[in-house]
């Protein structure tokens, strides 16, 4: 064995901790048994990711040592090994709880200026944040799964936190506030339960997602926002009206998100944009948004007026997808929503291309919404329809085949149910 | 314009660019493959070489003239702006197809040159041959030299490398020791006189500390059974228990990495371990270099010999079986207690076998 023949050992420093990245990090720590000039290639890594794979247990489960103390000495180990500066450090494992050994590894790892950090206790008590990480000048992606999220009154802020992304993380609307107001580079934001009432402020901001069980949601001008997604995943109980009696939900929240491009609405948000007076139309069009999701309930009037009032006030909108969120078929509404539709007849909406609906179980007021649809858009590209379940296909077909169609080459492509156990020949 | 026009073209009408590789060679490439590589790019652009022949850019020295002809097929293919991306996942899949050297050379050559999309594309395939290798195999792929010594690939990573496979292989030479012991104890009543080691602590210590230091592979396993040996010594003779406990203190204070060997790095050293493992069942006393083995029985050795096989070889292969299987073989082992192999009162710390 030559050195001619051993190209890869002089393959330069990043180059080779990319490929070592590329591998599950146990086995880029054994690659320091290969050779005299492998020993230390490993203890440049930039992402250390601590996860399942890490503790890999054969065998009788009740004879292996707890996933707990494993992973801590291999982490201590690894981070004890390691040098140089942690780019992302991320840990990850379905089996850990959270014990003090994770302060300690913070702290180490304030000193070696990482950037991305990812802590998911899936296990077992919620981890409380040590204060350490709130001293940390170098972050810019933070995620958090069930964890306490205690602000020190001397937190200055993560001056460069572009990502925040907090799962079932309990904070108060005040305490997030001011998290959020101390981030000023943040750009996307995610929160997951944990909070009952938001109140996002962010200048910068450009992707939001929201979902939980919500009462109430409120934004501040946000004008940099282009992509937001909002689930109320609790049914609006009673139905409270926003503070301004004459302003619906609707208006009070998109005022504030003049460049919003992309609107996913899920669960029960509808429902709740829908309080209020729905308007006829938005004082301001939404002139960015292009796409737009809903989960929507086909019988109630007060949805569907809304998302007219936004596909009205949108004159880029190019695909519309729905999907049925309704749980019983209450038939006595066809007759209000036939004539529902009647009235809307002069609608004509230019400017959507593509439309999905997914759910269907073909009900009256959804035949009726794609009657509409087929009829009332003279761009449009493709329908694609996913229905409930194989049955109640065939009565869906019939009645698609009739609709009159404003768009010579609308497309109207069936997929496969998302009923699973009814699979197609 | 479609391709077959393009053929009609006069030659004069496309650009080329100049490139000179390390051996001093030079070759005219079309200009937009050349572009492609933003190295060639930003000489060009910032101090206009590459026109004509003398002036022809000076590429990195990693690169040479078959690499380079490598790296412009990549950028032949991807420079052109309409491939749809299947097409060029399904260029690249066939691209990379080529011996791991040149790969090796394809990638430090790509970074050279800058170009992100090849040098991703290589470190993936690299990684993707390095994964869920052994590192005997992972060396051989590689041609890369076996050069650690022992104990320098027993240090501290250990717990990275902790394996349920090894706990248990640890637990089968436990096992084994002991039952060794016993024979050994039906034998040494008959030549106690023999085993005894009639040497100071001093001649031990030097022995010890002359057969350290940097690995002589010779010697690497044979000092591995000294350590181990000390136990077994002890059990057998009381006399020299003091001398043990500083001659033991001393192993460990020389190499706390090295009183764990059985803890290797890896489960697929079967081979070294059988060595030292074989070493270790030797009844012998004397720190003698050679004839470590004469006095077992050669039907004796053969068995363990076989035993030991026999385990590598089932660690090898399917193990979830296997785990089965042992675990039936000794109840009392296959608990996750610490072991402790010898009644005295000497500090176990060259043999604690779990510490889990």
């Amino acid at each position: 064995m030559t050195n001619e023949l051993d190209k890869i050992s002089n393959i330069p420093g990043h180059i080779m901790d990319q490929i070592l990245s590329c591998l599950p990090i146990k086995e880029a720590v054994r690659t320091s048994i290969l050779s005299r000039k492998w020993r230390y290639k490993w203890s440049s890594l930039p992402k250390l990711v601590f996860d399942n794979q890490c503790t890999v247990a054969t065998g009788v489960p009740s004879l292996q040592p707890s996933p707990n103390e494993n992973l801590v000495k291999i982490i201590d180990e690894v981070l004890l090994l390691h040098t140089g500066t942690i780019q992302k450090f991320m840990l990850s494992h379905k089996r850990f709880y959270a014990t003090s050994n994770i302060d300690h590894w913070i702290l180490h790892l304030s000193r070696v200026s990482v950037k991305e950090i990812v802590l998911h206790i899936w296990k077992g008590n919620y981890y409380k944040i040590p204060t350490t990480l709130f001293n940390f000048q170098d972050l810019t992606h933070l995620e958090l799964l069930r964890c306490v999220v205690k602000i020190p009154s001397t937190f200055e802020g993560w001056k460069n936190l572009k990502t925040l992304y907090l799962s079932q993380v309990k904070l108060s609307p005040d305490e997030l506030e001011a998290l959020i107001s101390r981030c000023p580079l943040l750009k996307n934001l995610s929160l997951l339960k944990g909070t009952e009432q938001v109140n996002i402020k962010a200048c910068n901001l450009e992707w939001l997602s929201l979902r939980g069980r919500f009462q109430d949601v409120d934004f501040g001008v946000m004008n940099c926002l282009k992509s937001v997604t909002i689930g109320f995943s609790d049914d609006m109980a009673n139905k409270r009206g926003p503070d301004n009696a004459n302003l619906s939900n609707l208006q009070k929240i998109f005022r504030n998100l003049p460049n919003i491009q992309s609107l996913k609405l899920e669960d029960y948000s509808l429902k709740y944009l829908a309080v209020g007076n729905v308007p006829q139309t938005l004082p301001d069009e939404l002139v960015h948004l292009k796409h737009l999701f809903l989960c929507i309930d086909f019988n109630n009037v007060d949805e569907i007026l809304t998302v007219m009032c936004l596909i009205k006030r949108s004159p880029q909108l190019k695909q519309v997808d729905f999907q049925s969120r309704a749980e019983n078929q209450q038939t006595e509404w066809i007759r209000t929503m036939a004539d529902f539709w009647e009235d809307h007849q002069s609608y004509c909406l230019e400017q959507v291309q593509v439309v999905s609906m997914s759910g269907i179980c073909g009900s009256m007021p959804e035949l009726e919404i794609m009657k509409f649809l087929l009829a009332c858009l003279p761009k449009l590209r493709t329908m694609t329809i996913r229905p409930n379940s194989m049955s109640g296909e065939g009565k869906l077909f019939r009645e698609l085949l009739r609709f009159r169609r404003a768009s010579a080459q609308a497309e109207v492509i069936f997929l496969d149910p998302v009923d699973s156990e009814a699979k197609p020949h | 314009m479609s391709e077959g026009a393009m053929a009609v073209v006069k030659p004069e009408m496309k650009s080329y660019i100049w490139l000179q590789t390390a051996d001093g060679s030079i070759q005219q490439v079309e200009e937009e493959v050349a572009m492609f590589c933003p190295m060639i790019c930003r000489e060009v652009v910032q101090t206009g070489m590459g026109s004509s022949k003398n002036y022809a850019i000076v590429l990195p020295q990693r690169v040479n003239p078959p690499i380079l002809g490598l790296i412009l097929d990549y950028c032949r293919f991807h420079q052109i702006p309409g491939r749809s991306n299947k097409e060029r996942k399904t260029f690249d899949e066939k691209f990379i197809r080529m011996d791991t050297k040149k790969l090796c050379e394809l990638t430090s050559a790509a970074d050279s040159l800058q170009l992100k999309p090849l040098v991703d594309l290589t470190s993936r395939a690299l990684a993707r041959i390095i994964e869920g290798k052994t590192p005997e195999e992972i060396r051989e792929t590689f041609h890369l030299p076996d050069d650690l010594t022992e104990e320098e690939k027993l240090e501290p990573l250990r717990n990275i490398t902790d394996d349920p496979r090894i706990r248990l292989l640890n637990r089968l030479y436990a096992r084994k020791r002991k039952e060794l012991k016993e024979r050994e104890k039906l034998k040494t009543v008959e030549a106690e006189e023999e085993r005894v080691d009639e040497r100071s602590a001093d001649d031990l210590l030097s022995y010890i500390n002359s057969g350290d230091g940097k690995g002589v592979r010779a010697n690497k396993s044979k000092k591995k059974n000294r350590r181990r040996k000390d136990p077994s010594k002890d059990a057998l003779s009381n006399k020299v228990n003091g001398d043990h406990d500083e001659v033991e203190a001393v192993s460990t204070a020389c190499s706390h990495g090295e009183a764990k060997d059985l803890e290797v790095a890896s489960p697929h050293k079967a081979s070294k371990l059988r060595d030292s493992f074989i070493g270790t069942f030797s009844p012998k006393l004397e720190f003698d270099d050679g004839d470590m083995d004469d006095d077992l029985d050669p039907a004796m050795r053969e068995e363990l010999d076989r035993e030991v096989e026999d385990f590598a070889r089932r660690l090898n292969s399917d193990w979830p079986e296997r785990m089965q299987e042992l675990l039936c073989l000794g109840p009392p082992e296959s608990k996750l207690l610490p072991v402790h192999i010898n009644g005295t009162s000497s500090s176990c710390a060259c043999i604690s076998l779990d510490r889990r």
